[in-house]
């Protein structure tokens, strides 16, 4: 077994008296690609929402790295290296594709305000230094052709995209997509998978973190899987195992192929 | 004298652009109207006056516009301390913003009343002549020294917003503070820098309006309705919409007083408002910054 990128034990999440998550215990290696699958309303979503601190878990651990991260707010948690995408598209409307990729990458040019005022040499070489490094990741990711486009102009799936190359762009450790096929038709998913599988080999040690309705996509790409329902894990494995688990068949895969 | 009125028109709408900046770059963030924009002004145009009277021979107003800007924004972080922060803690609702800025100004205001009385304090004279020949046209030296002041006090603020990683985070902010989080943004911070950035403000229209319109308690309120308005009319929360806004409220105002009296200014702007309201309540900009999601 790898290092753990990210460990959680006993992690439920309640709210006023509905458990959308109860008692989610998870190991995520490093560089490894684990899915979330499971019906709507399962708890999915709240899994995420807790690894990234916007909800605080009513119970259980959280370790990311190593290191405990129980009391890191969501931007300690991000400048740690979890980056997300989100399951309705949250790209910055009125920004451009570029501007969106720059903004992670925005804490990291500390300089005084003096210095953000006037045309100061280290200003404009930190300046340049955040465009090229979001201009590489759009172009490793094939959208440097949409760079100057409104953002929130562009075609759905190449939104999905821009939001993905956004999350990459401060190199995280560990990057979760929330259904990022949802809206997607079956060709647009299939490039997707080779789109994920191209990340994987070009952000070399990323563990993605994935939450999926589409089973072509889950089993094409997942070395793991939990699934969810009702908020507990019914079910955990390789997704060859899942395919054959009863349990599964019953609450999840069986309803899918009706 | 039409080109005499279209100067002296630019040049008060420059102020109100300061004043309206103020106002739309927190309201771009925060999603309130800063009333306490007007007490600040006020309070900055006695720090203003009581620097440069405190020398035999007053510095340059250059140098009385540097301190009482950063006057400003100790100011502003004092009050950001005592009553914003705990606003922000709690993550109460905008509406507690607003009526702690409301609160803010009466307070100020009144506390100016007490020490000082409605009389305006002149600040010493600024320039031996007051005003230079340009061909036919007498141009007044004070007005172009506010011109020039706040036209490049604005572009710096643009250039900071529009260019820089900073000012990208202060837009992505304004977008969306809960995304900009999960971004890394210490939104937090973003806004202490725009309340600071509009304390700045606050000190260079104190000083400048001071200069001009004499200092009194009640100068920063009854400016501040002005950069209200433009900030509205330029869209709320749009920056380079209250700038063209104030600009041409300046020189509408201008004109309007040279044909139709003083007295009737006021009712012309409040009027110009409300059909904005009706006609284009998304303002010159022609978009809102976006709602939080
Ligand atoms: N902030 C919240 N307040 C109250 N209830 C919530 C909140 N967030 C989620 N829930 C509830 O928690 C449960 C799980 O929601 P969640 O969004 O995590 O499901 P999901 O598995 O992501 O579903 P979907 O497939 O529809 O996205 C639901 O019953 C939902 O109503
Ligand atoms: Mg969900």
């Amino acid at each position: 077994m790898t290092d753990a990128i990210l460990s959680c034990s006993g992690i439920s999440m309640d709210f006023g008296g509905v458990k959308a998550v109860d008692d989610f215990n998870a190991v995520i290696g490093k560089g490894e690609t684990v899915g979330i699958i499971g019906p709507n309303g399962a708890g999915k979503t709240t899994i995420f929402n807790v690894f990234s601190r916007i909800y605080i878990q009513t119970a259980g651990t959280l370790a990311f790295n190593g290191e405990s991260v129980d009391h890191v707010d969501q931007v300690g948690m991000a400048r740690r290296g979890l980056s997300r995408t989100f399951q309705n598209i949250r790209l910055f409307s009125g920004l451009t594709v570029l501007d969106n990729v720059k903004v992670p990458l925005d804490y990291k040019g500390e300089y005084t305000m003096a210095e953000a005022v006037f045309h100061l040499p280290r200003r404009n070489r930190m300046e340049k230094a955040v465009a090229e490094k979001a201009m590489q990741t759009l172009e490793l990711l094939d959208l440097a052709k949409y760079a100057d486009s409104s953002a929130t102009a562009l075609p759905y799936g190449l939104q999905r995209r821009v939001e993905i190359a956004r999350a990459l762009v401060s190199e995280p450790k560990l990057l979760m997509l929330d259904e990022p096929a949802a809206g997607l038709n079956p060709e647009e998913v299939l490039q997707l998978v080779d789109f994920l599988k191209e990340i994987k080999s070009k952000f070399e040690g990323i563990a993605l973190l994935v939450i999926e309705h589409r089973m072509d996509l889950i089993m094409n790409l997942c070395e793991f899987l939990y699934v969810q329902n009702f908020g507990r894990t019914i079910a955990k494995g390789t997704p060859a195992e899942i395919q054959e688990d009863d349990a599964v068949l019953a609450a999840y895969l069986g309803e899918e192929n009706i | 004298m039409l080109l005499q009125l279209l100067i002296n028109g630019i040049s008060l709408g420059a102020v109100y652009a300061l004043i309206a900046v103020g106002f739309a770059i927190v309201f771009s963030v925060l999603k309130f109207s800063n009333f306490a924009h007007g007490g600040m002004i006020s309070a900055c145009a006695f720090i203003g006056y009581f620097f440069q009277a405190s020398f035999e021979s007053p510095p340059p107003i250059i140098v009385t516009i540097a301190v009482t800007s950063a006057a400003g924004v100790l100011f502003a972080l004092f009050l950001d301390a005592i009553a914003y922060r705990s606003i922000r803690r709690h993550r109460s609702p905008s509406i507690y913003y607003f009526l702690a800025s409301l609160t803010i100004s009466i307070l100020i205001t009144s506390l100016l009343n007490i020490f000082f009385s409605k009389n305006a304090l002149a600040y010493p004279m600024l320039f031996s002549s007051t005003t230079f020949d340009l061909g036919s046209l007498k141009v007044s030296r004070m007005d172009m020294m506010i011109l020039a002041v706040s036209v490049v006090i604005l572009a710096a603020l643009m250039l900071l917003i529009n260019k820089t990683k900073i000012g990208l985070a202060v837009r992505a902010v304004a977008i969306n503070p809960d995304t900009s989080k999960l971004m890394g943004i210490d939104s937090g911070a973003i806004i202490v820098l725009i309340f600071s950035i509009a304390g700045f403000l606050a000190g260079v229209s104190g000083v400048l309006l001071g200069c001009k319109y004499g200092v009194y308690p009640d100068l920063g309120q009854t400016m501040m309705v002005k950069g209200f308005i433009a900030s509205l009319i330029g869209g709320l929360g749009s920056l380079g919409g209250a700038i063209a806004a104030a600009f041409i409220l300046g020189v509408i105002e201008m004109f309007w007083t040279f044909g139709f009296g003083a007295l009737s200014t006021p009712v012309m702007t409040f009027v110009l408002m409300l059909l904005f309201l009706f006609i284009r309540p998304q303002g010159i900009a022609g978009q809102f910054a976006k709602e939080k999601v």
